[in-house]
């Protein structure tokens, strides 16, 4: 425990100082807040476009719903993009991963300290997407003032920290067995995931089969949480009301979360081990496959 | 057993070459099995300064990483420091470390000094001497000036001498060191055996394992050294003992123009008990061991004969090479 928590701190120290030093701050600026609100933007784009094509039959909610969910859907592949990156970079570029891996350290903490670094500047980045929603006044009409609830956001912050720790390490442990190819994984696992868990249509939209997939996925109750937590449920009279989801009150939500996410832990740290251990049998964890 | 610093038995590493992939074709020859230890077995002392020496791929590399719980053996068992290397893993990484040659490691964004900052706090070495360690380290490799350069900014051969400091400011019990001095240039490669030579002494109960393929470096630095080739141990004594195998023999070197009708043999005449030559752009190298002294007429009469011309001949003292070539019957670099 004692040792966990000291590579933890290292590790994030470490994370922090890879992630932020930037040497050329446009860089910065560009990775952080004008890729993001881009994308976000093109959501906003696209539904103006589908209300002008239907004469203004697409209901308002829908904007902050693909609005805030895409920012928070961020976070999700930025963590598991940074946690399997470590295994990448550490081990064919900086070539440190074999003198952490036979040293003390925690050598799981190292990814979480590491991908730690990655969630902060996540959160910013979300933070700063949504901040940036809100000065357009649709988005900001849209919004349920009332419907904000700091209580439950710090609670699906916390339930999706955990979430995120699970969702790296298996990407993490995946990447351990592959070569430099394995870059790829996350982003398609990413898109998968964007695409099952309802992050810009609610998963009503779904066939049946692929729906309960979608029910399956942490992922699907944390961003219906966040959207809650930040801009309020939708009305009962519109279409995202058809959602399975939207009859869920708020704390059966993150019940939800919870039992999904410790199904999901369980999983991750299985997987992390067997990867593990086929790693230091193959001989993967020193090895600089090139490519 | 707990008074050996290392211990091998009949450990074994085999390596599955290229997986079976259904959607590609693979060469049938190119998934065979390889097999780079072969059953090593050996006995290292703490205190000891112990050798391994072998041309390239004999396995030295695969057998560090086994001793540093980097990679799993495939047959056989290995301690170090009394604890097991698979069974005992996370019980003996705080007293060991490992550094290799020949590579440029280091977390470019961060200073060398911080590098090797992190690397103390890892293994938990106290804040109040961290940083007279790394200014003793850096001094020892003549790096003390590119303390606060970033690690990015600097030459391979800079980057490798950081991570000859990073193995030592840990101060571990049983140090690994492969290859620490390939493509150093020789100031530098003699101020890393000096110092070496001095940590081991410095302090009783420290034992290290090097690994090299120069022999020069071998002879000057270990106490004792294992000679391995494909995976197998040769032989395994102290230099001068293992020297004393070749010494019933004379040792010449004969350095001759080529003869008109190319190599000239010489390893089949009487007396001859080994002869190894190499080509260099203007001359023919070549080493005979002698059963008899008087065996150098022949050798001559033959070099003379074939149209070669002498360019020097001299007799010398054995050395590890010799050893090498009488084991192996190749040359270390051939
Ligand atoms: N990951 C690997 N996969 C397949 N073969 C390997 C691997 N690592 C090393 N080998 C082979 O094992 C042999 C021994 O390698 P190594 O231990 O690195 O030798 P050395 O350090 O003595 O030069 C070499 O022939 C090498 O090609
Ligand atoms: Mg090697």
């Amino acid at each position: 425990m004692n040792e966990t928590y000291r590579t933890l701190r290292w590790s994030t120290w470490l994370g922090w100082q890879i992630e932020s030093n930037w040497a050329d701050i446009r860089l910065f600026v560009l990775y952080l807040i004008v890729k993001p609100i881009c994308g976000s933007m093109m959501l906003v784009c696209m539904f103006y476009a589908a209300k002008y094509a239907t004469a203004g039959r697409v209901p308002a909610e829908f904007l902050p719903y693909i609005f805030v969910s895409n920012a928070c859907y961020g976070l999700v592949g930025m963590v598991m993009f940074g946690m399997s990156n470590v295994v990448i970079s550490d081990r064919e570029s900086y070539r440190m991963l074999k003198y952490v891996f036979i040293s003390p350290a925690q050598f799981q903490a190292y990814f979480v300290g590491r991908g730690l670094a990655r969630a902060l500047e996540g959160l910013l980045g979300a933070t700063i997407t949504i901040t940036t929603g809100l000065l357009l006044p649709d988005i900001r009409a849209a919004v349920n003032a009332d419907g904000f609830d700091f209580g439950w956001l710090v609670v699906f912050l916390l339930l999706g920290a955990v979430m995120l720790w699970a969702c790296g390490m298996i990407l993490a442990s995946a990447v351990l067995n592959m070569s430099r190819s394995g870059m790829f994984l996350s982003e398609g696992i990413a898109g998968v995931v964007y695409f099952l868990s309802g992050v810009v249509f609610p998963i009503s939209v779904l066939p049946t089969g692929l729906q309960y997939v979608g029910l399956s996925l942490p992922t699907t109750y944390w961003l219906e949480g966040m959207r809650r937590a930040i801009t309020g449920r939708a009305p009962a009279s519109s279409p995202l009301a058809q959602s399975p989801l939207a009859k869920w009150d708020t704390g059966e939500l993150a019940l939800m979360l919870l039992a999904t996410t410790i199904v999901l832990v369980v999983l991750s740290q299985l997987f992390y081990r067997w990867s593990l251990r086929k790693a230091w049998r193959n001989g993967k964890i020193e090895e600089a496959t090139g490519m | 057993m707990s008074e050996l610093a290392l211990r091998t038995d009949a450990l074994g590493r085999t390596y599955r070459k290229a997986r079976k992939r259904w959607w590609k074709r693979t060469d049938p020859a190119a998934s065979k099995e390889f097999v780079a230890l072969d059953g090593v077995s050996l006995e290292v002392k703490p205190g000891e300064l112990f050798g391994l020496l072998g041309p390239n791929g004999a396995g030295k590399t695969t057998l560090i990483k086994i001793l540093t719980t980097l990679l799993a053996p495939s047959s056989g068992r290995a301690w170090v420091d009394g604890l097991d290397v698979v069974a005992d893993a996370k019980a003996l990484r705080p007293f060991i470390n490992m550094v290799s040659g020949g590579e440029s490691s280091g977390y470019g964004i961060l200073s060398v000094r911080e590098n090797l900052w992190l690397f103390s706090r890892i293994y938990g070495v106290a804040n109040a001497v961290i940083n007279q360690r790394i200014d003793a380290m850096l001094a020892v490799v003549d790096l003390a000036d590119k303390a606060n350069s970033r690690v990015s900014h600097l030459s391979t051969g800079q980057r490798q001498k950081m991570n000859f400091c990073r193995g030592f400011i840990t101060d571990p019990k049983v140090l690994f060191l492969d290859e620490p001095t390939l493509g150093l240039d020789v100031t530098a490669a003699r101020n890393i055996r000096k110092f070496v030579k001095e940590w081991i002494a410095e302090k009783p109960g420290r034992t290290m394992l090097l690994t090299t393929h120069y022999m020069a470096e071998a002879d000057e630095l270990c106490d004792r050294l294992a000679i391995i080739d494909k995976g197998k141990l040769l032989a395994c004594d102290t230099p001068a003992n293992l020297k004393r195998q070749v010494q019933q023999h004379s040792i010449f070197e004969l350095s001759h123009t080529p003869g008109s009708g190319g190599l000239i043999e010489v390893a089949g005449l009487p007396g001859v008990h080994q002869a190894t030559t190499t080509e260099t752009p203007t001359s023919i190298e070549l080493k005979v061991l002698l059963r008899e002294e008087s065996a150098i007429g022949g050798v001559v009469q033959q070099v003379v004969q074939s149209g070669g011309r002498i360019l020097t001949l001299k007799k010398v003292e054995p050395t590890l090479e010799d050893v090498f070539i009488e084991l192996v019957g190749h040359g270390l670099n051939a």
